[in-house]
């Protein structure tokens, strides 16, 4: 069996294929997370009402990173509120109920800027109203980067 | 299998060669294939084109006409296991040599008659020597205990191949984030093992053998991935790719490395 490569080829080809990998899963990872993005397949109704008190919220707090998934740092019942209404955009936040079906969607857009004047940060910290239903089980979080999912506790009731 | 005949530039002598990689654990480490040492020497001493090999046997046995064997690279027990080192390659080899020149006697290396499984390292004047290198009569029972030492040999010695290659690849994957990193590197560990332990089965050229092992394989792998990417059949798919292509980069490795 002949050898094929020499050690200076076999380092650039190596180079040459070790990019190529990465670049399509990179890729492959964008096209996986756009496919996996649950949409509602029906109108949600009753559809929450904006700018009008709601007889119990959830107030949540959210990290979104511009390298990696969000976080969902904290989750509080609050007895009355208002949902909270952002400019349409790539990233949603979910109501779905326990078998996983979305019961409320917010499209909302981040802006990786902060100060004054605007820098460009990596991470920006938000707190968004999400009405609280009837069947509601878990909050769900999608970005571009990954999803975060967080379970509604009970003791709300 | 039958082996090209040499050219004549093949049995020229050569210098010895003057320094050897520290790191051929990693990566092979190869000569040209061909004679090194003196014209007058009366003493053959037969090695695999490794460069330590052929660096230490110059250095101590100067007087002697050395013939280093094309195998990639790699040391002689690799060689043997890869099936790079057999009885009836040597064999061919030392034919096509004595066809122009006699020696007194004939020597193996120390670690290519462990390799090939030799009672001695002497092996008489020239055609005792062809006549010694007769194939070993072995049954498919007797030749058990055998295989099993290749095959944790290539386990061994892919398990260096692949460090070398981890640490090439590590550079230019880790720019895309650690995620990307151990997918590829996962991939190339599954086509290394893979193609080590299925290695010896063909006896075809080493694309070959990556690109028949990367098709057999390519569909449970693609279900692994699946299963392992939560039902993402882009991200399988691309895990499947990049498997593919990784058996083929693998099965080049495997063939050793000319100069």
């Amino acid at each position: 069996m002949k050898p094929l490569l020499t050690l200076r080829l076999e380092i650039i080809l190596g180079m040459v294929l070790a990019l190529t990998s990465a670049v399509m899963n990179t890729y492959a990872q964008q096209i996986a997370i756009s496919n996996s993005y649950p949409v509602a397949s029906t109108p949600i109704s009753p559809s929450p009402a904006p700018y009008k008190t709601l007889e119990g919220v959830w107030m949540v707090r959210v990290i979104f990173h511009q390298a990696s998934p969000p976080e969902i740092i904290k989750v509080k019942y609050l007895s009355a509120g208002r949902i909270s209404v952002f400019p349409a955009g790539d990233e949603k936040i979910q109501v779905l109920d326990s078998q996983g079906a979305i019961l409320y969607e917010q499209a909302l857009q981040i802006v990786f800027l902060a100060g004054d004047p605007p820098a460009p940060v990596n991470s920006r910290e938000m707190v968004m109203m999400v009405p609280h239903l009837e069947d509601d089980s878990q909050l769900r979080v999608l970005t571009t980067q990954g999803e975060a999912i967080y379970d509604l506790p009970d003791t709300k009731r | 299998m039958t082996y090209q005949i040499p050219s004549d530039n093949r049995f020229l002598l050569r210098a010895s060669p003057a320094s050897s990689s520290r790191f051929d654990w990693l990566w092979p480490n190869p000569v040209k294939a061909g004679c090194y040492g003196r014209a007058w020497g009366e003493t053959l001493v037969v090695t695999i084109n490794h460069a330590k090999a052929v660096q230490t046997l110059s250095q101590i046995q100067p007087d002697r006409v050395i013939l280093a064997l094309e195998c990639g690279g790699f040391g002689a027990e690799a060689a043997a296991a890869f099936g790079l080192l057999t009885r009836q390659r040597l064999q061919t080899e030392l034919g096509q040599l004595f066809a122009r020149r006699n020696f007194e006697q004939v020597e193996l290396a120390l670690d290519v008659q462990t390799a090939l499984r030799m009672e001695t390292h002497v092996l008489g004047d020239s055609k005792e020597a062809l006549e010694q290198m007769k194939p070993l009569e072995a049954s498919f029972w007797g030749n058990v205990p055998h295989q099993l030492r290749n095959l944790s040999l290539r386990g061994y010695y892919i398990t260096g191949l692949l460090l070398g290659q981890i640490l090439l690849f590590s550079l230019p994957l880790l720019i895309f984030g650690w995620r990307t990193w151990m997918v590829v590197i996962i991939a190339l560990g599954v086509a290394a093992y893979g193609l080590a332990a299925l290695w010896p089965i063909f006896s075809i050229q080493a694309l070959s053998k990556g690109a028949l092992f990367s098709i057999w394989f390519a569909f449970p792998v693609f279900i692994f991935a699946y299963a392992l990417y939560n039902n993402a059949v882009p991200l399988a798919l691309n895990f499947t790719i990049v498997f593919v292509l990784c058996s083929l980069w693998m099965s080049a490795i495997l063939a050793g490395i000319r100069t």
